[in-house]
């Protein structure tokens, strides 16, 4: 912790970065978002298992776009998320000093004695792409070698088609389009959401049936190939709805057509936003 | 009259039989972790240990969308056809907190224009509130002249007097209406467990003066302070759509060329786009001027309005923040700005 305040410090002391993103503690077991601009407040950041949010959903804040060097705290799945963003034009990597923390995983926002499922899975306990990289080593394990089914689709995936009707019919009902999905995602950034488009509107706005089942399948769709698993979307949501079963449905969907993963490489689009001359589907000639 | 308990077992019970009478029967259900209030059916996994449900009861009275008319185009003309609000409403469940916001959201949908689906919703229901036996770090009540044994708002009290069940309190003619109507379920009597109350007014502490910070939003409308208390936010609506008094909708409709409904929905001022203008301009660009717009709203505007603050200190839109946006640290900072305590 110490070594990173002070690297923060020494970072906008020497004008490296105009502002660092990174966590500061609430409590012993809850940490927050804080923006440091100034080096003296370097000494409020904090890192531990409780380190939940996705800073990388800031990047494209407008506010915070507009400095010009942004560092930014990272685990390895928030990487993915800028990685991401940079494979689609959000910013140059420049614009942005990567701080990244190796990290054993975080805890279960909702159980905080035992691990995150998505840590289960997770290769890049270490960070994978960053400028400055932070903490001890963390071993490396099975998983983080070869993809494993996340423990949770597999079982949901034992259900009947039927089943999974029932279960999402149920699940949606909770849905109250507060839209906190979209804006902790960091893949959410467009100028104006599909939803929020009202001339005509495309998607039902009510929280009923059809406008709760459009809003989050034309999310999941449009995550597709996208979503670097960091959960966000499932810990915000005020009703609990298990979206990343949604999202990891596709996620492997997207890795068995194109064998890609989003967010571990910087010269690679996602397969769903790039079209290539020699693609065999020709219905966009 | 003598004195009525219930049991949790009875009180299940009561709620699933009133849903079947067709009267709209809301209560708290326990699903995938967590506590919400909803509309009760035949398997609903009703249960009442809880600290506090995620959303609010609100959503009996302004539901998170309602049709308020149909129509259709013809050669005559366009036939308007009206909604009836006539279904008798129970809701059981809810803490003090949220039954002090049905009055509160009684003034602004009684205001110029008679809301008549509130209005005549708020007329068909008997609000049956549970006295809070917990209290955490985001409550407030008391700061704002409440408390986790009030009664403002509620028909009935129920007092825990053991972990089987509550004493009724009973506080209006609805109440009393409520008790006989549905006697065979109570109790007149049930062992007490010294232990409870657990919680009085003592253990939720006034943390701030409404008056001082009312003064600094009147007087500090362009302050860095509110960048400050919003830094974090991301402008979603989880704030808003939990929260007891929020009351902001939409209108739109649902329609094909020649017939459609019209539906009221939840709208929230800090989403991005609630302020936007058909020129495009909006003057609510930024993420912290719509939370201040939240915190002005409540805590001056209601006041100027109707004499009262539209928050009544749940503090579900800070448990509910995935930012961490905290309204009563919110609070606070300007209270500390202002000189305040």
């Amino acid at each position: 912790m110490e070594q990173l305040q002070k690297k923060v410090q020494e970072l906008l002391n020497n004008k490296e970065v105009d502002i660092v993103i990174g966590y500061t503690a609430i409590s012993e077991t809850e940490t927050k978002p804080i923006f440091v601009k100034k080096p003296e407040d370097a000494s409020k950041l904090v890192f531990n298992a409780y380190c939940y949010n996705n800073l990388a959903t800031y990047l494209t804040r407008k506010d915070i776009k507009a400095f010009n060097k942004i560092g930014i705290v990272a685990k390895g799945c928030d990487i993915r998320a800028i990685i991401n963003l940079i494979t689609e034009n959000q910013f140059k990597r420049e614009k942005v000093l990567i701080i990244g923390m190796s990290c054993e995983g975080v805890t279960d926002p909702r159980n905080t004695d035992k691990k995150s499922i998505k840590c289960d899975v997770c290769k890049v306990h270490n960070p994978h792409i960053a400028d400055i990289v932070m903490g001890e080593k963390v071993a490396e394990t099975i998983a983080m070698k070869e993809k494993i089914h996340h423990a949770d689709l597999e079982e949901f995936n034992k259900k009947t088609r039927e089943e999974k009707w029932q279960f999402w019919k149920e699940q949606f009902s909770k849905c109250i389009r507060c839209y906190a999905c979209r804006q902790a995602c960091p893949m959410c950034y467009c100028n104006r959401c599909i939803v929020d488009l009202n001339t005509p509107q495309w998607i039902d706005t009510r929280s009923n049936p059809k406008g709760a089942f459009s809003w989050n399948l034309v999310r999941a769709y449009h995550l597709s190939g996208r979503c670097i698993d960091c959960g966000e979307c499932e810990r915000v949501c005020p009703v609990n709805i298990p979206l990343m079963l949604l999202n990891r449905t596709l996620q492997e969907e997207v890795q068995r057509s194109f064998d890609f993963e989003a967010g571990y490489d910087l010269e690679a689009s996602p397969p769903l936003t790039v079209f290539e001359k020699d693609d065999e589907e020709n219905f966009i000639r | 009259m003598a004195d009525l308990y219930l049991t949790h077992e009875k009180a299940v019970q009561m709620l699933k039989d009133i849903a079947q009478k067709g009267i709209e029967a809301f209560g708290p259900v326990q699903k995938d972790g967590s506590h919400l209030i909803e509309k009760i059916t035949e398997s609903s996994p009703i249960d009442f240990n809880y600290f506090i449900t995620n959303n609010s009861i609100k959503e009996a009275l302004f539901p998170r969308y309602e049709k308020i008319l149909s129509y259709k185009i013809n050669q005559e003309g366009v036939e308007v056809e009206d909604v009836a609000v006539d279904k008798s409403i129970v809701i059981m469940g809810g803490h003090p907190c949220d039954a002090a916001s049905i009055p509160l959201m009684e003034k602004l949908f009684g205001w110029d224009f008679k809301d008549k689906f509130f209005l005549q919703r708020r007329e068909n229901t008997t609000i049956i509130t549970l006295a809070c036996e917990e209290a955490d770090k985001d409550c407030f009540c008391t700061s704002l002249g409440y408390s986790p044994r009030g009664e403002i708002g509620s028909d009935i009290l129920l007092e825990r007097v053991s972990d089987q069940g509550w004493k009724l309190k009973l506080l209006t003619d609805k109440g009393k209406e409520f008790a006989k109507t549905y006697e065979s379920y109570f109790q007149s009597s049930l062992d007490i467990d010294k232990q409870y109350p657990k919680l009085s007014d003592q253990d939720v502490p006034v943390q701030f003066d409404p008056k001082v910070v009312k003064k600094w939003i009147d007087t500090h409308f362009e302050d860095p302070l509110w960048e400050e208390i919003a830094s974090n936010c991301w402008s979603c609506a989880a704030c808003t759509y939990v929260c007891p008094t929020c009351h902001c909708f939409d209108i739109t409709d649902d329609a094909t060329m020649w017939s459609g409904i019209r539906t009221k929905n939840w709208d929230a001022c800090t989403l991005p786009y609630f302020t936007l203008h058909a020129s495009q301009h909006n003057p609510r660009e930024q993420h912290f001027q719509r939370y201040r717009q939240r915190i002005n709203h409540k805590y001056s505007i209601y006041v100027n309005l109707f004499n009262a603050i539209s928050c009544t200190g749940c503090g579900r839109c800070s448990r509910a923040c995935g930012a961490k946006v905290n309204i009563l640290e919110a609070i606070k900072m300007i209270a500390s700005a202002a000189g305040g305590k």
